[in-house]
């Protein structure tokens, strides 16, 4: 195992070279190669890719692209991971269930923080588009996550955003989890319209308010 | 500052070149001062501080401090020299204010190929020749049984009814001692009655969310050619530039959707106003009104709620044909005239896309036909081996310079062409004025070209090492006009405006793409392409096809009509078969897959490269 594989695999990853790096990636692991260090790898790659889209230079294809070798190459080393040993190492992730909102079918803006959250090391539930409250709060309750992000683009998506939010306080206390919004022109005068605890403008902002949160 | 009223400083706010000056209330921005004196300042986003349509130069007066929004968009040296966006200043203190051609930019409106054809005149208004001489069988029955009378001359039912508005403007031309009249009967009902020499007039109106088109034409030829044309931009544009915005605002504030309302009729008004002036013709002669737009227009010239156009699964209120009269939309035309508003297909596919198919039937394109109306949202339909399959994909402003940098209606100074030769820089610009901004057909030309000279690659990322390409804090753009060439703001294509034109032809392509997938055919068995709309008839073929906006074919096989949805609603007003068959088109047109289904995102992301 050397350490030239292991940097020659990030730079294929995230430069994009998906049949040189899923290639390599077997070969890797076909060889022995630790599951729970390449996992690790793709992270770091994946963070590449997340920086270089932040600078602009990758945009959604990149990120999509960079998203399915990375399910590729989890699909290759998870089932590796019992046998070699390394099993249970994996340090608990948060959990974050995201949706877009009943009446919006926007899912670009929600699929790159879905991404950049899963970079991040979260757990991520997507639950897709057009979502109403109930579906929200099967998910809460079987996941249990920490955080609950609400996504739309349409100005009356705000709308739906409010009602799910009441709809959780009627369910349950809010307490278990905290719920931020994202997607067009919200601000924190749509938050506190649909009394989310916050609002986030990018993807960057919505890792950030996930590590805030999660940290303690 | 103290309030005494004569130590109290000028509130004047003067705008130049426009020459008007309002007092500024309170809390108001230069932006709805603006608004509320009528002076032409654009906004594409309305007011929300998004994009930088309505850039201004403070040239007198207090420059107000730059709120953190302008000092995040605009240049240190900008900012210095008192440039903002008027959005973003509140003024306590007079000042003048120089609005740019690019923020006042009134939408340059330009006749456009209309195709013409001839048809057998049979208009759903039919006009009869009468005479009211000679004595009425018994005196004293109404003078309507007499007009009916006159009409049925011969025995031949033509006229049951006799709409009181009708029987009125026939009493008193009756009364001045005219015999000779003309009788506007429409199906079995007299509507309107003029002078026999006089023409009878229809109506026909293109309802564009840019501009609106007007056309008079004569009910008794068959001849689809207007007498007479005018166009308007669009009055609606001070309430958003785009549909989108203007249902928002409808959607949150019930006056805003009564404005809408007035401000289409208004806009119709005046194009009527206009048309009798050529023509010299009175309003009364208009005996019959036709009126196509896109769902959102129609909803907002009837003033219907627009709460399901706004959101997914965007539902019209109203989709069949509407039949009103005049009088109560208050619409310039006879009183009793007839107003008819086509019907709709599904969503955003609205009755202008029907007007525009019903103009291709009418023009013999036989085979297989792609029909694109591109704008905010953008209509497609697939005809195929008789089948009409339609689908609507969220393009965005982009494409019609929104949410672009430097983007900007079509008017004077809109950098329109673009090219590069042999590393050489043109730029063509409406009018030869000198560049103000980009407007849609110049996004397009700058994206190919810029991707023809490999400073774009194909994933949409400006390549460094070019001498017009320059990097700044953030982001990295394309020096179109440089800072020193003109007395004012560089004009720049900016990375983040490729990926707004990405995003926007990507949904146009994977919406052919849904549409060819559902009728089970590739894109080479596409006969004809037609572009029609306003927008679509001013690009280039070649830079669409080059951006991968459209499919690769043969050029030859592309056909640009702009005035195709006015052709359409001149045919259902001269030809009632015709416009029973827009209702048929609309039902039988099958919507296909909504943009924003799984499928349909899937295939949006696989088009988001550069060919």
């Amino acid at each position: 195992m050397s350490n030239d594989d292991d940097q020659r695999l990030i730079g294929l990853l995230a430069d994009m070279e998906e049949e040189a790096a899923l290639a390599l990636a077997r070969q890797m692991l076909d060889s022995g190669f630790d599951p729970m260090r390449m996992l690790d790898l793709c992270r770091q790659a994946m963070t590449i890719v997340g920086a270089r889209y932040e600078a602009e230079e990758y945009f959604l294809t990149e990120l999509m692209l960079a998203g399915e070798m990375l399910t590729e190459i989890s699909g290759m080393a998870r089932p590796l991971i019992g046998e070699r040993g390394a099993g249970g190492a994996a340090a608990h992730r948060a959990c974050v269930v995201i949706g877009t909102v009943k009446g919006d079918l926007h899912d670009i803006g929600k699929n790159i923080v879905t991404f950049m959250l899963e970079i991040a090391g979260y757990e991520v539930v997507d639950l897709g588009v057009d979502v109403p409250a109930q579906r929200f709060l099967a998910a809460i309750d079987a996941h249990k996550p920490s955080v609950v992000a609400l996504s739309g683009f349409l100005t009356l998506a705000f709308d739906s955003m409010k009602e799910i939010i009441e709809a959780f306080q009627e369910a349950r206390s809010r307490d278990g989890f905290k719920i931020m919004i994202g997607g067009g022109q919200v601000d924190d005068r749509v938050r506190e319209f649909t009394r989310a605890d916050a609002f986030g403008r990018n993807a960057m902002d919505a890792v950030s308010l996930c590590n805030s949160w999660t940290a303690a | 500052m103290t309030s005494s009223p004569a130590g109290e400083p000028s509130r004047l706010v003067t705008f130049r070149p426009a020459g008007r000056a309002l007092d500024i209330l309170d809390g108001e921005s230069v932006l709805d001062c603006a608004r509320r004196g009528a002076v032409p300042l654009s906004s594409s986003c309305s007011g929300n501080g998004t994009c930088r349509s309505c850039l201004v130069h403070v040239v007198g007066g207090p420059v107000p401090e730059p709120t953190m929004a302008d000092r995040h968009l605009l240049s240190q040296k900008l900012l210095a020299d008192g440039w903002r966006r008027a959005c973003q200043i509140w003024p306590r203190e007079g000042c003048t204010v120089f609005v740019p051609v690019r923020s006042s930019a009134v939408h340059a409106v330009r006749s456009l190929e209309q195709g013409d054809v001839r048809i057998a005149p049979d208009p759903t208004v039919r006009t009869w020749r009468i005479r009211l001489d000679g004595e009425a069988q018994d005196p004293a029955r109404g003078f309507d049984d007499r007009l009916i009378a006159a009409i049925n001359h011969g025995g031949v039912a033509r006229c049951r009814t006799a709409h009181p508005e009708a029987v009125r403007a026939a009493w008193a031309l009756a009364r001045t001692g005219q015999e000779r009249l003309l009788a506007a009967v429409r199906l079995g009902e007299l509507v309107n009655v003029l002078p026999a020499r006089h023409r009878a007039l229809a109506l026909a109106v293109d309802l564009g969310t840019t501009s609106i088109g007007a056309f008079l034409v004569d009910l008794r030829k068959g001849r689809t050619s207007a007498l007479y044309q005018a166009g308007l931009s669009n009055p609606q544009v001070t309430l958003g530039a785009d549909i989108v915005t203007r249902l928002n605002h409808a959607v949150r504030d019930a006056g805003c959707l009564q404005d809408l309302q007035r401000l289409a009729i208004d806009g119709i008004n005046q194009l009527t106003a206009t048309l009798c002036r050529k023509a010299d013709v009175v309003a009364t002669d208009i005996c019959d009104v036709v009126i196509a737009g896109n769902s959102a227009m129609q909803h907002f010239l009837l003033g219907l709620p627009v709460d399901g156009l706004a959101r997914a699964p965007f539902a019209p209120v109203q989709r069949e044909a509407v039949d009103l009269r005049a009088r109560d939309l208050r619409l310039f035309a006879a009183p009793a005239a007839g107003v008819h508003l086509f019907p709709g297909v599904a969503g955003f596919v609205g009755g202008d896309h029907v007007a525009a198919l019903l103009a291709l039937e009418a023009q013999d394109l036989r085979g297989t036909v792609l029909l694109l109306d591109i704008g905010t949202n953008t209509e497609i339909s697939l005809r195929h081996e008789g089948r009409i399959l339609t689908v609507s994909c969220p393009s965005g402003p982009a494409l019609e310079g929104g949410e672009i940098t430097w983007g900007m209606q079509a008017a004077p100074g809109a950098i329109e062409r673009v090219a590069i030769r042999d590393g050489t820089l043109e730029l063509g610009t409406i009018d030869a004025a000198e560049p103000e901004g980009l407007c849609g057909s110049g996004v397009l030309d700058v994206t190919a070209a810029l991707l023809k000279a490999g400073i774009l690659n194909h994933r949409g990322r400006l390549q460094p090492g070019h001498a017009r390409v320059r990097d700044t804090d953030c982001s990295r753009e394309f020096v179109l006009v440089d800072e020193e060439e003109r007395s004012a703001p560089g004009i720049v294509f900016t990375q983040s405006d490729v990926r707004a034109v990405q995003l926007a032809k990507a949904a146009i392509r994977s919406g052919i793409d849904m549409l060819l997938q559902a009728a089970a055919i590739g894109e080479q068995a596409i006969e004809h392409v037609v572009v029609a709309g306003a927008f679509g008839s001013y690009i280039s073929m070649e830079s669409a096809i080059a951006i991968g906006m459209l499919p690769d074919l043969p050029i030859g096989r592309f056909r640009q009509i702009g005035g195709a949805a006015g052709l359409g609603v001149r045919l259902a007003a001269l030809s009632h078969p015709h416009r029973a068959r827009a209702a048929e088109i609309a039902r039988e047109a099958q919507h296909v897959g909504m943009a924003g289904s799984a499928a349909f995102q899937r295939q949006f992301v696989r088009r988001i490269n550069f060919p």
